[in-house]
């Protein structure tokens, strides 16, 4: 068979497999901060905010994912202003965003003409069907996220580890926590595509839970969580591939299983 | 002589209550205040409206000639509790490290010089050792001496201190004192202490602080032999000098 055959009929496998390697730079990177800094309600509100957008984006005929981006970067500045400048709790916004998000989103999807197969995919995912546009897309939120890392990194550890001292330091806390729920913002639209909204929180949180267990730095456990990610998704998506299941779901079977592995193995090391 | 830190009529609450009532202090450069009073007089909470980090409901407070969140990255501050997540996955000496971050150090790793003023102050508090271990595995005391060195490794203007040695031994304490006096030949400090009795020996006023503050010369303190012995007895003492 040769190549340019290959790609017609297995392009979608290259498309995916691409996919997913993008999806974990950025799972990793933001995950570890989601677990160290105890945010993953943040991000399951976030994540199911994004219906929202999925669904009005199909009403009005835009590629979702644009909807998607619009809502998730919308409710993280709208918690994170919440969280810092009314020093409320944010638990009754991220429901709200939560709820309110999903609401919207079925309203506008029942209002659109055939929407049920793709509506679908965005709740669990569907990396098959990424389309080489948001593969381009991944790519550029992935480079913000690298770079906004790789430029904050000692002000975003400290930050998370220290809010008060940080402040002392002169190290403007406010901005820097609302830019990194922004990431998680942008994550989570990528997430989106390989996982789905709903399975999202568990690829930010499992594999990085996983990697905390192991590591003494913060960059260990992101390149550790990339690592774990890269695993369970390929993984994953080699049983989804070869017994005909949803990619997202199998990738998730994959994280969880590696989890419960990881706490039985760090329990018995423990005891012995 | 410009006082480097004046509090005028100062009044906060956090709700309603005031917590702090109408505080006039001046402090000088290469003053060594001893800050006293009762759990819940207000010692941390002065401190951290020194900060910045709260802002008083009336009366002015200003550090350098300026409002204190502009200058707060002159101050060394030791916080009371260490609210830090055991589990985070960060080494001591990466802790201290942060004492020298900047809100415009764009680069992930810290220099070299960066490393040897770290270490430098390791060896003067005695945790040289610790440096690669994870922070929250170290001990209280251990902790603590962590947070003086994160405190001192920027050469602040300023030592804020609120109870640096109620978890470390009376070897360290003494070692500690020490090392703030010798500091105090620069730096002014400011330090929240229960031991009077033992922090006349370094400082050279005292604030004793609940709601209002009075400020006493050492040598009213340091001439009291009651003060020797358990807090409840200094706070008796001190209470009935102070009017409080
Ligand atoms: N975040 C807060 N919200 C509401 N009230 C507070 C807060 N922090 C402190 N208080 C109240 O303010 C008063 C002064 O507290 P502060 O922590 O300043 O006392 P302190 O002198 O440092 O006491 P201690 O010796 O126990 O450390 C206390 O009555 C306390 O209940
Ligand atoms: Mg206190």
């Amino acid at each position: 068979m040769d190549i340019s055959a290959f790609f017609e009929n297995y392009g979608f496998i290259t498309n995916s497999i691409i996919a997913v390697v993008l999806s974990s730079i950025a799972a990793g990177i933001t995950g570890t901060f989601v677990v160290v800094k105890k945010i993953s309600y943040i991000g399951g509100g976030i994540a199911h905010a994004v219906m929202g957008g999925l669904g009005i984006a199909y009403f009005i005929g835009v590629n979702p994912i644009y909807g998607a981006l619009v809502f998730s970067v919308f409710a993280a500045i709208l918690i994170g202003y919440v969280k810092l400048k009314l020093k409320q709790n944010e638990d009754t916004m991220i429901s709200a965003l939560w709820a309110v998000g999903m609401a919207t989103g079925i309203i506008f999807a029942y209002l659109t003409p055939g929407y049920n197969v793709n509506l679908l995919s965005f709740l669990f995912g569907n990396v098959l069907m990424i389309s080489t546009e948001n593969l381009w897309l991944l790519l550029i939120l992935d480079l913000i996220i690298a770079a906004f890392v790789f430029v904050y990194y000692k002000q975003l550890i400290f930050i998370t580890f220290d809010e008060e001292y940080a402040a002392v330091r002169g190290i403007n806390v406010n901005l820097l926590t609302i830019l990194l729920l922004i990431m998680v913002a942008l994550t989570i639209v990528i997430l989106v595509q390989t996982v789905g909204l709903i399975l999202v929180i568990a690829l930010l949180t499992l594999p990085s839970a996983i990697a905390g267990m192991f590591s003494n730095t913060l960059y260990k456990m992101i390149l550790l969580s990339i690592a774990l990610i890269l695993l369970f998704s390929l993984s994953g998506l080699a049983l989804a591939f070869s017994v005909n299941l949803p990619s997202g779901a199998s990738i998730i079977l994959m994280a969880g299983a590696g989890y419960i592995l990881a706490l039985a193995g760090k329990t018995i090391a423990r005891s012995y | 002589m410009n006082p480097l830190i004046k509090i005028e009529d100062l009044t906060f609450g956090y709700d309603n209550a005031p917590i702090l009532e109408k505080i006039n202090l001046e402090i000088f450069e290469r003053d060594f205040v001893g800050i006293i009073g009762p759990n819940g007089g207000g010692k941390t909470t002065l401190l951290k409206i020194l900060l910045g980090f709260l802002k008083p409901d009336s009366g002015s407070v200003s550090i350098l000639g300026r409002s204190p969140d502009s200058v707060s990255k002159f101050i060394g501050y030791v916080p009371q509790y260490s609210e830090m997540d055991k589990q985070f996955p960060i080494k001591v000496k990466d802790v201290i490290l942060m004492g020298l971050c900047e809100s415009s150090s764009f680069s992930p790793r810290f220099s070299q010089k960066s490393y040897s003023k770290v270490y430098e102050v390791m060896e003067l508090l005695k945790i040289r050792d610790l440096a690669e271990k994870k922070f929250g595995e170290l001990s209280g005391g251990q902790k603590q001496r962590t947070l003086i060195c994160r405190a001192i490794v920027s050469n602040p203007k300023m030592l804020f201190l609120d109870e640096p040695t109620a978890s470390v031994d009376a070897a360290i304490e003494e070692d500690i004192y020490k090392i703030l006096s010798d500091f105090n030949s620069d730096i002014t400090i400011l330090l929240v202490s229960h031991d009077v009795g033992f922090i006349s020996n370094y400082v050279n006023r005292v604030a004793c602080i609940n709601r209002s503050l009075v400020i006493h010369p050492v040598n009213e303190i340091s001439s009291e032999h009651a003060l020797t012995h358990a807090y409840h007895e200094n706070t008796s003492v001190i209470h009935h000098k102070c009017g409080l």
